[in-house]
């Protein structure tokens, strides 16, 4: 039954990630201008640029060049970057671990905090706690996380000087280093995603609270804990969990902002820079890449589901 | 409580709204009015906000923008509610393999988190105020046609439906007199909070540099030309990240009331659409 469901969910991606590879390609080739023009060194010599226009397949019908490329995507072979001249596979995939790593951090500390605050403040229905919880969180996430980012470096770089301000060091180099530095973004990050993850959590919480068998719980005379935390928690969890896995996905390409306030290497950076520089090969690639990796963290959730919530109808 | 934060969010808007309409007759100084003798003041009793690295008052710089904010984000929302609404309701309405091919279509762009299919489209068209609204557009109309069918999908087998369609009303009278209007709950509640987000968006997008170009600004591009300033005149950065905090506080406050109002149930089902 479960296999079943895993199989469905599985092939339905299928479609999703062709149209989107797709929608990439389509929209690259909307660009104006010649994209050979943009590779060759003497846009005026015509045999090199039809030799270019012939290499790059720019001759052939649409429909043989997507399937073309899109042979090429799957055996990641993205082309070269035409401001660095470096394989595009390669610059994506440093620059995505560089993001990644700070990002599942930021997801990490915020669920940690997220869940058991809003899991008490469900508990504590309409009393302070939950007040302050419901308050607090909507600020968060109202909060542009650029703009926390500024304030950050005021008080902990320019005021407190207790942290370096902006700079990145791979933690394979100097890990108290990197901590360091990775402190301030991760915080910027987070904060916004904590004020998310806690009102979703409060909101399932309630529900499940509400539902008979916690009543069948308390009846036992369960203690409080056992109740939330055995009882409740698991159900409560899992359409967290869901939202989690979006965000995360969503702040691999929408960390750009903070990467470059921070100057982090990371793939939001190389893609806003790709852009000023017209670097197609690499928006392609960074943009297909955040895309997958959404796709499958959206997967993988979603199988995950139903075994942390057995309720789910699937 | 509900109700205290149902008032605070709608003055809010309300503020940001006259704000708005009143840069339009008046400023205290023409917000583009570059003074070299006066650059990077502190807020003092002329310049309530302080001067920017160019002699330029703050405040009215702030109020210029809160017309373009306004208007980049309602026109962002406007235009994806039209196209969002139209789409799911037919694909909702007639089911079958014009609804798959939709959400199929629509799942893919859902695919991308916004801010990039954003930076996607604004890589072709390049920077201008009608690029940057389409572009959000696009990136947003997903999330809409989702709900809208949804919505129309699982009102669709219900007796009044029925029984209008039994009476021989046409289709389109169906899907326009008997299924739309009861779609407005989570579509509003939807609107409030795309709106926070369209916001959050577009300030992200300007402070990139990609957003609406100079000299028109956007309270986004505020915060970004702050950037360099940060140690030596951190109130550029302070006053337009409050403007922007209270502007989404606002929306997000007025979601939540006309939700609790609404339908308290409908709550997570708008929730998980906001990642």
């Amino acid at each position: 039954m479960y296999w079943q469901y895993v199989l469905r969910r599985v092939l339905l991606t299928v479609p999703t990630l062709l149209i989107a590879s797709t929608l990439v390609f389509m929209v690259v080739r909307l660009l104006p201008g010649d994209p050979a023009l943009l590779i060759v060194s003497d846009a005026q010599d015509p045999v090199l640029l039809e030799a270019t226009r012939e290499r790059l397949g720019l001759n052939k019908p649409l429909i043989v060049q997507y399937a073309l490329w899109l042979r090429q995507m799957v055996g990641l072979d993205m082309g070269v970057s035409i401001s660095t001249g470096l394989p595009v596979a390669e610059l994506i995939g440093t620059r995505f671990a560089v993001t990644a790593r700070i990002v599942t951090i930021a997801c990490l500390v915020a669920l940690l905090l997220a869940v058991p605050l809003g899991l008490l403040a469900a508990a504590r229905h309409n009393r302070a706690l939950d007040r302050g919880v419901m308050m607090a969180s909507i600020l968060l996430l109202s909060v542009p996380s650029f703009w926390v980012a500024l304030l950050l470096i005021l008080l902990f770089g320019v005021t407190l000087r207790w942290l370096p301000t902006v700079g990145y060091v791979s933690p394979s180099e100097d890990l108290l280093l990197a901590l360091k530095f990775a402190v301030m973004p991760v915080l910027a990050l987070c904060l916004t995603v904590i004020g998310q993850l806690a009102r979703m959590m409060r909101s399932t919480s309630l529900d499940v609270l509400a539902s008979d068998y916690i009543l069948f719980a308390r009846a036992k005379g369960l203690s409080e804990q056992a109740v939330l935390g055995r009882h409740a928690l698991p159900n409560a969890l899992a359409p967290t969990l869901t939202v989690a896995g979006m965000i995360f996905g969503a702040l691999l390409g929408g960390a750009a902002v903070i990467e470059t306030i921070f100057t982090i290497p990371g793939i939001g950076r190389l893609l806003v820079d790709s852009i000023y520089a017209r670097d197609y090969p690499v928006i392609q690639g960074s943009v297909l890449l955040v895309g997958f990796v959404y796709i499958m963290v959206n997967l993988a959730v979603d199988l995950l589901h139903p075994l942390l919530d057995p309720r789910v109808e699937y | 409580m509900r109700d205290i934060n149902m008032v605070v969010g709608a003055g809010l808007c309300l503020l940001w709204l006259l704000v708005a309409l009143l840069s339009v007759v008046y400023m205290p100084y023409d917000p583009l009015a570059m003074a070299l003798d006066g650059r990077l003041r502190p807020p003092s009793v002329d310049h309530w906000m302080g001067t920017d690295q160019y002699g330029r008052d703050l405040l009215s710089r702030i109020l210029a923008a809160s017309g373009v904010s306004l208007m980049v984000s309602a026109l962002t929302v406007l235009a994806a509610f039209t196209a969002g609404v139209l789409i799911g309701a037919i694909a909702g309405y007639l089911g079958g393999s014009f609804d798959r091919l939709v959400m199929v279509v629509a799942e893919s762009f859902m695919a991308f988190p916004s801010l990039l299919l954003v930076l996607l489209f604004l890589s072709i068209s390049g920077p201008s105020i009608a690029a940057v609204i389409l572009a959000l557009s696009i990136a947003f109309t997903p999330m809409v046609i989702r709900v809208t069918r949804s919505s129309v999908f699982s009102l669709r087998e219900q007796q009044f439906i029925e029984a209008a369609r039994l009476s021989g009303s046409s289709k389109s009278a169906v899907l326009w007199r008997h299924l739309l209007p009861n779609c407005v709950s989570p579509l509003s509640i939807l609107a409030t909070s795309m709106f926070a987000n369209v916001l959050l968006v577009e300030s992200a997008l300007s402070f990139l540099g990609l957003g609406v170009p100079a000299p028109q600004a956007t309270w986004g591009a505020l915060l970004a030309d702050s950037r360099q300033y940060l140690a030596v005149a951190p109130w550029l950065s302070l006053y337009p990240g409050v403007v922007i905090t209270l502007a989404v506080v606002g929306v997000n406050l007025l979601g939540d009331g006309l939700r609790d109002l609404v339908d308290p149930r409908l709550r997570q089902l708008v929730e998980g659409q906001n990642a």
